[in-house]
């Protein structure tokens, strides 16, 4: 009897040995100071801003809640596919089918230039992972491989052993960071504003993803086209600070 | 309840499966001309001789729905093949509206999907829109769910352009919050524009 608790005790702690570090991992690739340039983006707020959708605090976190929405739905999908089966077949046939998805330019353009900042960090990062970087080596061999983000961040989740309930949280957490982080330098709200504002949306963003997660490539659709569309104007603007 | 939601979806998709109308256009006597047509309630062609320029060689159909609309339950598929060095306009008559049946326990839902199969050399013109609905009788995106869906597939299946729009009344955010003070949507897309097209576009 006591021998049975002490391996029971000692099974869990073998558990724990082998998740904690993944902790480290985890919490490292969620880390704004990774250096992917995210900050360069704001997704699509610096446009909205100018097209005068957003006006007032209450504007700004429609918006949020309205991109974590489109998150949800269309890119969701890419990166629980892509944490299921990380291999660098899905990972090509995924890249393919999101360069048809993301029909708005702007996008398009950030995501790729996010997603091949991530996969080089990630390569030199997570050296207990080799196939990243033979992933890599290859896909810039290949040519006409997009590197688009949503797939490569499931697909790193996916080679570190993150299951995919873990990696789609952290893509709408990433997500919704990075607009917060935008929002204050765009002078939406002050850096102790939109860290309340970023806790207050976490219970919305943990509902989107309930409705949106787990879902096929197939299904993933767009839920906001003016903001899309706006989105897709950035290039237009005469002064801006983001890329897109 | 997703799952639910799903369960009709899904219902519904494989009620669109069942064609509704098919079409071929190929080249009879140097002309593109419709050499099958079938169409069952409640989707309708009406292929009219004189459209256009009599210069240009371009077949026109126009897709009906008895009653000028659709209303919930309809489904309609329809298979459209055009062979090489044809052209062919679809269209409508005038806007498709869709009706609220009263009384009815299913909420409006449409799901529309339009797959293009396109090779190396063809041309393609899409015009897809949506409008907020019947302003004078106060609607303004007050409909339960609404998604179209457009795909262009190049020779073995290669992806080459696939949107899909969802606008749903969501408990957290509803469609005319979403679409803030716009009330018409659309998208166009021009694929190749071959020479032969310049006088039909």
């Amino acid at each position: 009897m006591e021998d049975d608790q002490a391996n029971v005790s000692h099974g869990k702690e073998k558990q724990a040995s082998v998740e904690l570090p993944l902790h480290w991992s985890e919490w490292q690739l969620l880390d704004s100071i990774l250096p992917t340039g995210g900050f360069a983006h704001s997704f699509g707020l610096e446009a909205a801003i100018q097209a005068r959708l957003i006006s007032s605090p209450d504007d700004l976190r429609t918006y949020v809640i309205h991109i974590l929405e489109n998150t949800g739905s269309l890119l969701l999908p890419f990166v629980c596919t892509a944490t299921t089966s990380p291999d660098l077949e899905t990972w090509h046939k995924l890249d393919r089918m999101l360069d048809a998805t993301l029909t708005n330019e702007v996008s398009r353009k950030a995501s790729t230039a996010q997603g091949s900042a991530l996969l080089r960090v990630a390569a030199s990062v997570f050296t207990e992972v080799p196939s990243l970087k033979k992933m890599r080596e290859i896909s810039l061999n290949f040519g006409d491989v997009a590197f688009h983000h949503a797939p490569l961040f499931g697909i790193i989740c996916g080679l570190l052993g993150l299951h995919r309930g873990t990696s789609q949280r952290a893509y709408m957490f990433i997500t919704l960071r990075d607009i917060i982080s935008a929002a204050t330098r765009l002078n939406l709200v002050g850096p102790l504003g939109a860290a309340v504002l970023q806790h207050q949306i976490a219970f919305v963003a943990e509902a989107m993803l309930k409705k949106w997660k787990d879902r096929a490539v197939e299904e993933a659709c767009q839920t906001s086209p003016l903001l899309d569309t706006v989105q897709g104007c950035h290039a237009y603007l005469f002064s801006r600070l983001f890329c897109s | 309840m997703l799952h639910t939601d799903r369960e009709r979806e899904r219902e519904m998709e494989s009620k669109i499966e069942a064609a509704t109308g098919k079409l071929v256009v190929k080249k009879v006597g140097g002309k593109s001309t419709v050499t099958r047509c079938f169409s069952k309630y409640p989707l309708k062609f009406i292929i009219p001789n004189k459209v256009g320029s009599s210069e240009t060689d371009a077949v026109w159909v126009y897709t009906l729905t008895y009653g000028g609309g659709i209303v919930s339950g309809d489904s309609i598929s329809c298979e459209i093949t055009v062979a090489d060095a044809c052209t062919a306009v679809l269209t409508t008559q005038a806007s498709t509206k869709v009706y609220k049946s009263l009384g009815s326990k299913s909420s409006e839902q449409i799901l529309e999907k339009q797959i293009f199969r396109v090779v190396l050399d063809s041309s393609l013109v899409i015009v897809d829109w949506i409008t907020s609905g019947r302003h004078e009788s106060g609607e303004k995106w007050d409909f339960e769910l609404y998604r179209s869906t457009n795909h262009i597939f190049l020779e073995g299946d290669q992806p080459l352009f696939l949107d899909s729009v969802l606008l749903e009344q969501g408990s957290i955010t509803n469609i005319a919050e979403r679409m803030q003070d716009y009330q018409v949507i659309a998208m166009v897309i021009l694929l190749g524009l071959a020479s032969p097209w310049e006088n039909a576009v």
